[in-house]
C-alpha cells in the first residue's frame, strides 16, 4: 500500500484536527515534560538528496558542504573498502550530525522518572544504527572533557515554543558524508526538531572547525509510522569480509593524486568540477553565475588536486609557535572503569587503581605536579567505601561505621609506561611522600617489591635522563609480558612490552577485571605519537603496538564501549578511537614510505605535506608535526637502508 | 475520484478549519466580549522580517544549477541505474503523468510563451539560489520578495475571530481572482510555550492555492494548477551563525504526484540588503 493512502483521507483530516488542538492540550498539563511530544515510531521521507541518503554518495561528491582542503584531501584519499577491513570496526554507525539524514526508521521513547512521572529524556533508536541515543531534558550537567566520545555523543535538550533544541558534544570521529568526508572528534551539533503532525522536521547543524569553514545546516522529514518495528542488534561483523588472504590491519586508501574516481560524479551529473569539490562559497546564491559559466568535464580522469587553504597550514603554524610551558593548574579526575581512574593535567595522564589494597599508579606525571596528584588521589580515596557484602547479613557489629571508615591513603606501586619526562617526573616525589607505602616483603616496607616498575630499556633510558635516583625503577622486566606478582585491588595487572614503538622501552598496562588499558603516549587522543627514533622508536613498532592493544579490546555495542583506553594525553577512549588512530598512522606511513621509495629527501617530504588532512585534528601541538614526520621518515629510511 | 484528488480538495479547507481555532486556543484568549483580535504583525511569535539568503546544502545540483532534462534529483537520465536496469531513485514522487511531463520539458517553448517564470512560482522560488526580503505590507499581510526571478509572495493572515463562538473570517483568494505563479497564500501563526517554564515560540503556517502550473526546479519538474502548497516557517538561532529560517514545504498534487512531496530547506539572515541582486526569470 502506498504510504500516502495508508494514512488515507480520513487519517489526514484526523491528523489535521490533532494538529490544531495539540497546542492547547500540550500546554494544559502543568509540569508536563514538554510542550509537545515527539515520541513514537517514525519513517523517513526520502525526498531530499535521495541518491546520497539512500544508496550513497559518489566518490568526490562534496557539493553542498562547506569543506576545507583538509577535508577534501582526506576524502580524496578515502577508499570505501576501508569500512569492512577491521572486524571490530565494521559495525561503526553514523554520528549524530549525519544519522538523522539517513534512510532509517526510528523510534523515540519517553523516559520518565518513576517518582513523579516527569519526562527526563527521549531515547532514540534507529533501524540500522546506534541504538538508545539519549537526549537528556532534565538539565543535567555536561560531561567531563576527559569523557569517552561515542558515535551518538552526549545530548541535552530543551524546548523553545514548538521546537526541541538539542546540543550534542563528545562525538567520535566519523563522516559528514559517507564518501569519506570526515567529521572531527571535536565536532558538535545543534538540532532543531519540530512537529507538524504527522510530520517531524529535523534540522541538524554541525560545527566542525577542523574540517568545515562554517557550520553546515541540513534537514530531514519523518512521518509517523505506527507499524514500524525496530529490530534488535542490527549489525553483526563478518570476519570473512576481511578476506582470507588479507590481514586485519589493512587500511585501504589512495595515495594523494591517485584516486581515479574523483571526477566521475561531475561527468555523471554534468556539473562543473568547482561545484563538485564543495566549499562554503558554493552554497550561496552568488556562486550560481560562476557555476553556470563553467563547463563540466565530458570524460572521467584522475584528478591531481592541490590543497592550499588555511586548514593546510595548521601544523606549520603550530610548529612555529613556542611550546607552551605547562601550568599544572587544573588537575582533573574521572572514573575510567572498575576501580581505575584517570588523573589528567599533571603532565601525561596517570591511571590509578584505587581500592582496599591501596593505590597502584601507572605513571606519575610531571614532578612539579606531584603534590596536586597526591591530593587528587586523596580526594578519590575519601569517596571509596568498603564494599558491603551482597545477599548476606552484615558481618559488622555496626554496619554504618564499618562501611564509612576510610582507610588511609597508601600508594603502593608506580608502573611507568616509558621514559618520557612528563610521565615519570613525579616518581621520586610520590615515592618519597608520606602517602607512599609499598607492598613490603616480610612486613618490611624498605624491602618492598615492585615499588617502581618499568621495562628494562625504559629504566636504562631513565638513567640517561639523570633523574633523581629515587625516581628510577626498582624493578624491571625483560620479557614481552610481565604479570604483577599478586592481584591488586582484586584484579590481575599485566604489563606488556611494546617494542620499538615510541622508544625501545614502552609498556602498556592492562587492568583485566576493570577492562581498562593505560597506553602511555603510544596513543594520544589528539596528538601524533612522540616517536623517538634515537631512543629506539619507529613508526612500524608504533603501529604494531596499537594493533596489539587493539586486539586486546572487546567492544560493547556498535563498535564502541567495552574496554576503556586511558591515553597518554587527552580523553578516555575505546577500541574504535584506537582503531582510527591506528588507521591514521597507517595511512601516513604508507604515504611517506612511497616518498622514501621515490628517494625524496626529508625536506621534500615535509614540503609535500603528507599529514595535511590529519593535522587539523592531531597537529595543533607546537613542534609535534614536524618531529612526527621526521620520525616516520627516519624510521622508514633506516629500514630501507638495512 | 482518487484519494489524492479528494485530499487535494479538502486539504485547504481542513487546514483553515482546524488551524484557526487552534491558534486561538493555544493563546488562551478569546471568549465573548473579548477585545478585538490583535493584528498578525503585533501577534507574531517569531520575527521573519529582514534580508535572508538561501544556503544550499541539500539537493544541491538541482537547486544551484539547472539540471539536465529528466534529472529527477539523482542525475541525468541513465546516470543512476538500479539493479535490473530500472531508473534510479527519484526525489520527486511523480506518477507516470508527472514523469512524462517532466521529460517533455522545453525551455524554448516556455520562453516563447512568456512562461519563463514557471520555476519561480510559490512552490519553486524558495528552492532557488535566492535572497529573500521579508517585510510587513500591512498589519495582516507579510510580503516576501525574492531577488532571483524578482518575485513577490504575499502571506494573507486571516483576521482571527473575536471569540471562540464568533464565525471565522473568510479565507482564500478573492472571487474571480485569476490563478498566478505565486497563487494565493493564507497564513496564520501557531504559537506554543510562554508559560510553565517553556520559552515562547511558534511558526508561520501557510497554505497556497490558486496556482498556475509551474516547476519545482528549473529543469521542468512540473506541478499542476491543482497543487496545494503547505508551508511552515520557523526562526531558529544557530550559535556562531545567527538566525536562520527553517521551512518545510509540502505539495499535494493529485495530477502529477503519487504522494505528498516534502522538503525542508534553510535560509540564513543577512545583516543588510547589500547582497540584494534582482534578476529576471530565465527559462533555463
Amino acid at each position: 500500500m502506498k504510504s500516502f493512502t495508508r494514512f488515507g483521507i480520513g487519517g489526514g483530516v484526523v491528523f489535521l484536527a490533532l494538529a490544531g488542538t495539540a497546542p492547547m492540550l500540550a500546554q494544559g498539563g502543568k509540569g508536563a515534560g514538554s510542550p509537545t511530544d515527539i515520541s513514537g515510531t517514525w519513517r523517513k521521507i526520502g525526498q531530499e538528496d535521495t541518491h546520497e541518503r539512500g544508496s550513497g554518495p559518489d566518490p568526490g561528491e562534496y557539493w553542498g558542504l562547506p569543506v576545507n582542503d583538509a577535508a577534501r584531501m582526506r576524502a580524496d584519499t578515502y577508499n570505501e573498502e576501508w569500512v569492512s577491513t577491521s572486524y571490530i570496526l565494521q559495525c561503526r554507525p553514523h554520528p549524530t550530525g549525519y544519522q538523522p539524514l539517513g534512510p532509517d526508521p526510528m523510534r523515540i521513547e519517553q523516559l520518565t522518572t518513576p517518582i513523579n512521572r516527569q519526562l527526563i529524556a527521549y531515547r532514540v533508536s534507529y533501524d540500522e544504527n546506534p541504538g538508545d541515543r539519549m537526549i537528556w531534558l532534565d538539565g543535567r550537567p555536561g560531561l567531563s572533557p576527559l569523557a569517552v566520545h561515542t558515535w551518538e555523543g552526549f545530548s541535552k535538550g530543551h524546548f523553545k515554543g514548538d521546537t526541541l533544541i538539542i546540543e550534542s558534544t563528545h562525538m567520535k570521529e566519523a563522516f559528514h558524508r559517507r564518501n569519506g568526508v570526515p567529521s572531527s572528534f571535536r565536532a558538535t551539533t545543534i538540532e532543531h526538531i519540530s512537529l507538524d503532525e504527522p510530520y517531524l522536521t529535523w534540522v541538524v547543524t554541525t560545527y566542525d572547525d577542523d574540517y568545515l569553514t562554517e557550520p553546515v545546516v541540513r534537514s530531514a522529514t519523518y512521518i509517523r509510522a505506527p507499524n514500524v518495528q525496530i529490530p534488535p542488534y542490527p549489525c553483526a561483523a563478518q570476519q570473512e569480509e576481511i578476506g582470507a588472504d588479507a590481514n586485519n590491519y589493512r587500511v585501504p586508501n589512495y595515495f594523494m593524486g591517485e584516486n581515479p574516481y574523483l571526477t566521475e560524479v561531475a561527468v555523471k551529473y554534468k556539473v562543473p568540477l568547482d561545484g563538485v569539490r564543495g566549499g562554503a562559497e558554493t552554497t550561496y546564491p552568488e556562486w550560481r553565475a560562476k557555476g553556470m559559466a563553467e563547463k563540466p568535464p565530458t570524460a572521467q580522469y584522475t584528478l591531481k588536486p592541490t590543497y592550499t587553504d588555511a586548514s593546510t597550514k595548521v601544523a606549520e603554524q603550530a610548529d612555529a609557535r613556542p611550546k607552551r610551558a605547562p601550568s599544572y593548574d587544573k588537575i582533573d579526575t574521572l572514573h575510567a572503569g572498575g576501580n581505575v581512574y584517570v588523573i589528567a593535567g599533571a603532565g601525561g595522564n596517570i591511571a590509578a587503581s584505587i581500592g582496599g589494597d591501596g593505590v597502584l599508579l601507572v605513571d606519575s606525571g610531571a614532578e612539579q605536579a606531584s603534590d596536586k596528584v597526591i591530593a587528587a588521589i586523596e580526594s578519590i580515596n575519601k569517596e571509596m567505601r568498603p564494599q558491603e557484602r551482597p545477599d548476606s547479613a552484615s558481618p559488622f557489629a555496626d554496619t554504618w561505621q564499618a562501611t564509612h571508615a576510610f582507610a588511609p591513603l597508601n600508594i603502593r606501586t608506580i608502573i611507568n609506561t616509558g621514559p618520557l619526562a612528563d610521565h615519570v617526573g613525579g616518581n621520586a616525589k610520590i615515592r618519597n611522600s608520606k602517602e607512599f607505602h609499598p607492598l613490603g616483603v616480610l612486613g618490611e616496607e624498605e624491602q618492598g617489591s615492585e615499588i617502581i616498575l618499568a621495562q628494562e630499556n625504559a629504566a636504562r633510558r631513565m638513567g640517561e635522563m639523570k633523574l633523581n635516583d629515587d625516581g628510577t625503577p626498582t624493578n624491571t622486566y625483560f620479557s614481552a609480558r610481565y604479570n604483577m606478582h599478586r592481584f591488586f585491588n582484586n584484579q590481575a595487572v599485566q604489563v606488556m612490552h611494546m617494542d620499538n614503538a615510541l622508544t625501545d622501552g614502552d609498556s602498556v598496562v592492562f587492568f583485566r577485571k576493570s577492562d581498562v588499558i593505560a597506553t602511555g603516549d603510544i596513543y594520544i587522543a589528539d596528538q601524533y605519537p612522540p616517536i623517538d627514533v634515537e631512543r629506539g622508536g619507529s613508526i612500524d613498532g608504533e603501529i604494531t603496538a596499537l594493533n596489539k592493544v587493539f586486539d586486546l579490546c572487546v567492544t560493547e555495542f556498535m563498535a564502541q564501549g567495552g574496554t576503556v583506553i586511558i591515553p597518554g594525553h587527552g580523553w578516555l577512549g575505546d577500541a574504535a578511537d584506537l582503531g582510527y588512530y591506528r588507521d591514521m598512522l597507517t595511512v601516513i606511513r604508507e604515504r611517506i614510505q612511497k616518498m622514501v621509495d621515490n628517494k625524496m629527501t626529508l625536506a621534500q617530504v615535509r614540503a609535500a605535506k603528507p599529514t595535511t588532512d590529519y593535522d587539523v585534528e592531531y597537529g595543533r601541538e607546537p613542534g609535534g608535526t614536524a618531529k612526527f614526520v621526521e620520525a616516520v621518515y627516519k624510521s622508514l629510511s633506516a629500514k630501507k637502508g638495512k | 475520484m482518487t484519494d489524492t484528488k479528494k485530499l487535494a480538495l479538502i486539504l485547504p479547507a481542513a487546514l483553515l478549519m482546524f488551524s484557526l481555532p487552534s491558534t486561538v486556543a493555544a493563546q488562551g484568549r478569546g471568549g465573548r466580549g473579548a477585545a478585538p483580535p490583535a493584528p498578525a504583525k503585533a501577534d507574531a511569535p517569531i520575527d521573519l522580517t529582514g534580508y535572508w539568503t538561501a544556503v544550499i546544502t541539500e539537493d544541491w545540483h538541482q537547486r544551484m544549477l539547472t539540471a539536465e532534462k529528466g534529472d529527477f534529483g539523482t542525475g541525468a537520465p541513465g546516470a543512476v541505474v538500479t539493479p535490473g536496469g530500472r531508473p534510479g531513485p527519484s526525489n520527486i514522487p511523480f506518477n507516470p503523468n508527472g514523469r512524462k511531463i517532466a521529460l517533455a520539458w522545453d525551455p524554448a517553448k516556455d520562453e516563447a510563451e512568456s512562461n519563463q517564470c514557471k520555476a519561480y512560482g510559490a512552490v519553486g522560488v524558495l528552492r532557488q539560489p535566492t535572497h529573500l526580503h521579508i517585510t510587513w505590507q500591512d498589519d495582516n499581510t507579510l510580503k516576501m520578495e525574492a531577488d532571483f526571478g524578482t518575485q513577490t509572495r504575499l502571506f494573507h493572515f486571516v483576521p482571527r475571530a473575536a471569540g471562540m463562538g464568533a464565525p471565522a473570517a473568510k479565507a482564500g483568494p478573492p472571487a474571480g481572482e485569476a490563478p498566478s505563479f505565486q497563487g494565493y497564500t493564507v497564513a496564520n501563526w501557531v504559537q506554543l510555550g510562554g508559560k510553565e517554564g517553556f520559552e515562547k515560540g511558534g511558526n508561520l503556517s501557510a497554505t497556497t492555492t490558486n496556482l498556475k502550473p509551474g516547476y519545482y526546479y528549473r529543469n521542468g519538474m512540473p506541478y499542476s494548477a491543482n497543487a496545494v502548497l503547505t508551508e511552515h516557517f520557523r526562526v531558529i538561532d544557530i550559535p556562531k551563525s545567527g538566525q536562520w529560517i527553517a521551512f518545510s514545504s509540502m505539495v499535494v498534487d493529485p495530477e502529477y504526484l503519487t504522494q505528498p512531496y516534502i522538503v525542508t530547506y534553510q535560509f540564513k539572515k543577512l545583516a543588510d540588503g547589500s547582497k540584494w541582486n534582482p534578476q529576471p526569470c530565465a527559462a533555463k
